[in-house]
Protein backbone atom coordinates (compact mmCIF):
# COMPACT_ATOMS: atom_id res chain seq x y z
CA UNK A 1 0.00 0.00 0.00
CA UNK A 2 1.61 2.82 -1.26
CA UNK A 3 1.57 6.10 1.78
CA UNK A 4 0.46 9.68 0.94
CA UNK A 5 3.79 11.89 1.10
CA UNK A 6 3.69 14.52 3.58
CA UNK A 7 3.49 17.97 2.87
CA UNK A 8 6.68 20.21 3.89
CA UNK A 9 5.76 22.70 6.79
CA UNK A 10 6.62 25.45 4.56
CA UNK A 11 5.57 25.36 1.35
CA UNK A 12 5.36 29.03 -0.04
CA UNK A 13 8.38 30.23 -0.99
CA UNK A 14 7.72 33.86 -0.65
CA UNK A 15 7.24 32.85 3.30
CA UNK A 16 10.41 31.10 3.02
CA UNK A 17 12.08 34.49 1.23
CA UNK A 18 10.55 37.02 4.09
CA UNK A 19 11.65 34.31 6.65
CA UNK A 20 15.19 34.25 5.88
CA UNK A 21 15.33 38.17 5.64
CA UNK A 22 13.60 38.00 9.13
CA UNK A 23 16.47 36.14 10.53
CA UNK A 24 19.45 38.10 9.14
CA UNK A 25 17.14 41.43 9.66
CA UNK A 26 16.90 39.67 13.44
CA UNK A 27 20.79 39.05 13.69
CA UNK A 28 21.39 42.59 12.14
CA UNK A 29 18.99 44.65 14.76
CA UNK A 30 19.91 42.69 17.75
CA UNK A 31 23.19 42.67 17.22
CA UNK A 32 23.31 46.31 16.60
CA UNK A 33 21.34 46.88 19.98
CA UNK A 34 23.47 44.66 21.73
CA UNK A 35 26.94 46.36 20.18
CA UNK A 36 25.22 49.73 21.38
CA UNK A 37 24.93 48.64 24.93
CA UNK A 38 28.04 46.89 25.00
CA UNK A 39 30.75 49.38 23.11
CA UNK A 40 33.86 47.66 25.24
CA UNK A 41 34.91 44.37 25.44
CA UNK A 42 38.12 43.43 27.22
CA UNK A 43 37.66 39.99 26.39
CA UNK A 44 37.92 40.25 22.67
CA UNK A 45 40.31 38.01 21.12
CA UNK A 46 41.55 40.68 18.33
CA UNK A 47 42.96 43.87 19.94
CA UNK A 48 44.83 46.36 17.68
CA UNK A 49 48.20 46.85 18.87
CA UNK A 50 47.14 50.06 19.61
CA UNK A 51 45.46 49.09 22.85
CA UNK A 52 48.41 47.08 24.20
CA UNK A 53 50.68 49.82 24.27
CA UNK A 54 48.09 52.34 24.99
CA UNK A 55 45.97 50.86 27.29
CA UNK A 56 48.90 50.53 30.56
CA UNK A 57 49.36 54.65 30.10
CA UNK A 58 45.84 54.80 29.97
CA UNK A 59 44.99 53.38 32.95
CA UNK A 60 47.89 55.49 34.54
CA UNK A 61 46.78 58.70 33.95
CA UNK A 62 43.17 57.89 35.09
CA UNK A 63 41.33 56.69 37.59
CA UNK A 64 39.20 54.80 35.87
CA UNK A 65 39.50 50.88 35.76
CA UNK A 66 37.31 50.56 32.76
CA UNK A 67 39.82 49.57 28.95
CA UNK A 68 38.76 49.25 26.31
CA UNK A 69 37.82 51.06 22.33
CA UNK A 70 36.25 53.81 23.80
CA UNK A 71 38.86 55.48 25.95
CA UNK A 72 41.34 54.52 23.21
CA UNK A 73 39.43 56.05 20.45
CA UNK A 74 38.45 59.39 22.51
CA UNK A 75 41.79 60.09 23.37
CA UNK A 76 43.46 59.56 27.28
CA UNK A 77 41.82 62.27 29.54
CA UNK A 78 44.65 63.94 32.19
CA UNK A 79 43.24 64.81 36.01
CA UNK A 80 43.85 66.56 38.81
CA UNK A 81 42.30 64.52 41.00
CA UNK A 82 44.09 63.17 44.04
CA UNK A 83 44.61 59.46 44.41
CA UNK A 84 42.10 57.89 45.86
CA UNK A 85 44.69 55.15 47.84
CA UNK A 86 45.77 56.50 51.38
CA UNK A 87 46.92 54.73 54.11
CA UNK A 88 46.25 55.43 57.84
CA UNK A 89 48.66 55.66 60.39
CA UNK A 90 47.40 55.00 64.02
CA UNK B 1 30.42 58.88 14.67
CA UNK B 2 33.73 56.28 15.41
CA UNK B 3 31.15 54.50 18.16
CA UNK B 4 28.50 54.18 15.59
CA UNK B 5 30.81 52.96 12.75
CA UNK B 6 32.24 50.74 15.23
CA UNK B 7 28.67 49.40 16.14
CA UNK B 8 27.61 48.98 12.44
CA UNK B 9 31.22 46.82 11.64
CA UNK B 10 30.61 44.49 14.33
CA UNK B 11 26.42 44.32 13.57
CA UNK B 12 27.15 43.98 9.53
CA UNK B 13 29.66 41.03 10.43
CA UNK B 14 27.13 38.76 12.23
CA UNK B 15 24.83 39.55 10.38
CA UNK B 16 26.57 38.61 7.06
CA UNK B 17 27.38 35.20 9.12
CA UNK B 18 24.31 34.23 9.39
CA UNK B 19 23.30 34.93 5.81
CA UNK B 20 26.33 33.30 4.86
CA UNK B 21 24.55 30.09 7.48
CA UNK B 22 21.45 30.40 5.31
CA UNK B 23 22.93 30.16 2.12
CA UNK B 24 25.21 27.27 3.11
CA UNK B 25 23.11 25.37 4.92
CA UNK B 26 20.31 25.46 2.18
CA UNK B 27 22.92 25.13 -0.57
CA UNK B 28 23.96 21.96 1.09
CA UNK B 29 19.84 20.75 1.62
CA UNK B 30 19.13 21.40 -2.41
CA UNK B 31 21.36 17.72 -2.78
CA UNK B 32 21.00 16.13 0.34
CA UNK B 33 16.99 16.92 1.05
CA UNK B 34 17.87 17.59 4.65
CA UNK B 35 15.27 20.69 4.83
CA UNK B 36 12.60 18.39 2.94
CA UNK B 37 10.74 18.12 6.07
CA UNK B 38 10.65 21.87 6.30
CA UNK B 39 9.96 22.93 2.50
CA UNK B 40 9.90 21.88 -0.71
CA UNK B 41 13.33 22.11 -3.43
CA UNK B 42 11.83 24.94 -4.86
CA UNK B 43 11.88 26.74 -1.69
CA UNK B 44 14.91 25.63 -0.77
CA UNK B 45 16.24 26.93 -3.33
CA UNK B 46 14.71 30.43 -3.39
CA UNK B 47 16.36 30.47 0.20
CA UNK B 48 19.35 29.88 -1.34
CA UNK B 49 19.57 32.41 -4.11
CA UNK B 50 18.08 35.01 -1.80
CA UNK B 51 20.69 34.62 0.88
CA UNK B 52 23.70 34.24 -1.50
CA UNK B 53 23.09 37.90 -2.82
CA UNK B 54 21.44 38.72 0.85
CA UNK B 55 25.55 38.29 2.14
CA UNK B 56 26.88 40.93 0.00
CA UNK B 57 26.02 44.53 0.83
CA UNK B 58 26.47 43.11 4.55
CA UNK B 59 29.74 42.22 3.75
CA UNK B 60 30.17 44.99 2.39
CA UNK B 61 28.88 47.64 4.68
CA UNK B 62 31.13 45.47 7.45
CA UNK B 63 34.08 45.83 5.16
CA UNK B 64 33.74 49.67 4.63
CA UNK B 65 32.76 50.07 8.71
CA UNK B 66 36.34 48.64 9.11
CA UNK B 67 37.73 51.15 6.90
CA UNK B 68 36.73 53.89 7.97
CA UNK B 69 37.19 53.10 11.71
CA UNK B 70 41.22 54.74 13.16
CA UNK B 71 40.93 52.04 15.48
CA UNK B 72 40.78 49.32 13.28
CA UNK B 73 43.50 50.19 10.82
CA UNK B 74 42.27 48.54 8.45
CA UNK B 75 43.47 49.82 4.80
CA UNK B 76 42.10 49.37 1.40
CA UNK B 77 45.63 46.70 0.58
CA UNK B 78 44.03 44.51 2.95
CA UNK B 79 41.20 43.79 1.04
CA UNK B 80 43.63 42.56 -1.94
CA UNK B 81 46.60 40.99 -0.14
CA UNK B 82 45.39 38.37 2.90
CA UNK B 83 47.80 38.51 6.03
CA UNK B 84 48.84 41.99 5.67
CA UNK B 85 47.26 43.72 9.05
CA UNK B 86 50.10 44.36 11.88
CA UNK B 87 48.20 42.81 14.08
CA UNK B 88 45.94 39.47 14.52
CA UNK B 89 46.97 39.20 10.49
CA UNK B 90 45.46 34.97 10.75
CA UNK B 91 42.23 36.33 11.72
CA UNK B 92 42.04 39.42 9.64
CA UNK B 93 43.40 37.56 6.98
CA UNK B 94 41.18 34.56 7.11
CA UNK B 95 38.60 37.52 6.66
CA UNK B 96 40.16 39.14 3.27
CA UNK B 97 40.43 35.39 1.81
CA UNK B 98 36.57 34.18 2.52
CA UNK B 99 35.28 37.80 1.40
CA UNK B 100 37.31 37.01 -1.73
CA UNK B 101 36.73 33.74 -2.35
CA UNK B 102 32.41 34.53 -1.87
CA UNK B 103 32.88 36.79 -4.32
CA UNK B 104 34.23 34.22 -7.41
CA UNK B 105 31.69 31.96 -6.27
CA UNK B 106 28.95 34.97 -6.89
CA UNK B 107 30.38 35.78 -9.97
CA UNK B 108 31.12 32.91 -11.31
CA UNK B 109 27.07 32.13 -10.57
CA UNK B 110 25.91 35.03 -12.26
CA UNK B 111 28.50 33.96 -15.38
CA UNK B 112 27.26 30.58 -14.99
CA UNK B 113 25.89 29.52 -18.41
CA UNK B 114 29.19 30.40 -19.96
CA UNK B 115 31.27 27.95 -17.83
CA UNK B 116 31.06 23.91 -18.02
CA UNK B 117 28.97 22.50 -15.45
CA UNK B 118 32.20 20.53 -14.12
CA UNK B 119 33.81 24.42 -14.13
CA UNK B 120 31.26 26.03 -12.51
CA UNK B 121 30.95 23.16 -9.69
CA UNK B 122 34.89 23.63 -8.67
CA UNK B 123 34.10 26.99 -8.37
CA UNK B 124 30.62 26.71 -6.07
CA UNK B 125 32.90 24.17 -4.11
CA UNK B 126 34.83 26.91 -3.01
CA UNK B 127 32.10 28.41 -0.75
CA UNK B 128 32.69 25.52 1.72
CA UNK B 129 36.19 26.74 2.13
CA UNK B 130 35.20 30.31 2.22
CA UNK B 131 32.12 29.31 5.02
CA UNK B 132 35.28 27.77 6.97
CA UNK B 133 37.43 30.47 6.68
CA UNK B 134 34.73 33.45 7.76
CA UNK B 135 33.64 31.38 10.68
CA UNK B 136 37.05 31.27 11.86
CA UNK B 137 37.30 35.08 11.76
CA UNK B 138 34.93 35.62 12.78
CA UNK B 139 35.72 33.38 16.24
CA UNK B 140 39.29 34.53 15.83
CA UNK B 141 38.73 38.34 15.36
CA UNK B 142 35.13 38.69 16.15
CA UNK B 143 34.80 40.70 19.31
CA UNK B 144 31.04 38.89 20.24
CA UNK B 145 31.86 35.74 19.31
CA UNK B 146 34.09 36.14 22.72
CA UNK B 147 30.48 36.18 24.53
CA UNK B 148 29.36 32.94 25.90
CA UNK B 149 25.81 33.44 24.65
CA UNK B 150 26.70 34.28 21.34
CA UNK B 151 29.54 31.86 21.10
CA UNK B 152 27.18 29.07 21.73
CA UNK B 153 24.91 29.81 19.40
CA UNK B 154 27.83 30.12 16.92
CA UNK B 155 29.23 26.65 17.77
CA UNK B 156 25.35 25.14 17.52
CA UNK B 157 24.98 26.22 13.97
CA UNK B 158 28.17 24.98 13.08
CA UNK B 159 27.53 21.51 14.17
CA UNK B 160 23.66 21.72 12.61
CA UNK B 161 25.98 22.34 9.19
CA UNK B 162 28.28 19.57 9.44
CA UNK B 163 25.63 17.20 10.22
CA UNK B 164 23.97 18.33 7.38
CA UNK B 165 27.40 18.86 5.38
CA UNK B 166 27.54 14.83 6.51
CA UNK B 167 24.42 14.09 5.36
CA UNK B 168 25.05 15.64 1.58
CA UNK B 169 27.80 13.70 1.41
CA UNK B 170 26.26 10.43 2.62
CA UNK B 171 23.91 11.32 -0.14
CA UNK B 172 26.23 11.64 -2.61
CA UNK B 173 27.88 8.90 -2.01
CA UNK B 174 24.75 6.39 -1.91
CA UNK B 175 23.95 8.10 -5.72
CA UNK B 176 27.58 7.49 -6.99
CA UNK B 177 27.43 3.49 -5.38
CA UNK B 178 24.76 1.69 -7.65
CA UNK B 179 26.54 3.67 -10.97
CA UNK B 180 29.66 2.32 -9.98
CA UNK B 181 28.36 -1.04 -9.45
CA UNK B 182 26.56 -1.33 -13.14
CA UNK B 183 29.91 0.38 -14.15
CA UNK B 184 31.76 -2.79 -12.74
CA UNK B 185 29.26 -5.39 -13.77
CA UNK B 186 29.55 -4.53 -17.31
CA UNK B 187 32.18 -6.55 -19.28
Amino acid sequence: MKQPKRSPLVSSVNVLRALAVGITMLSLTGMTAYAGGHLHNATAPLQPAAAATAAPAAAAATTSTTTGRLQLSRGVTTTTARPVTTTHHS
Amino acid sequence: MIDLIWIVARSTGTAALVALVLSVLSGMALRSGALAWFSHNRGVRAVHDLTSVLWLPLAIAHVIALMLDPYAKIGFADLIVPFLVSYGSLAIGLGTISLQLIVVVLISTWLRSSLTQQGWLAIHRLSYVAFVAAFAHGLLAGTDLAQPLLSALAWITAAVLAIVGFRRLTASRGRQSPARSKTVAIP
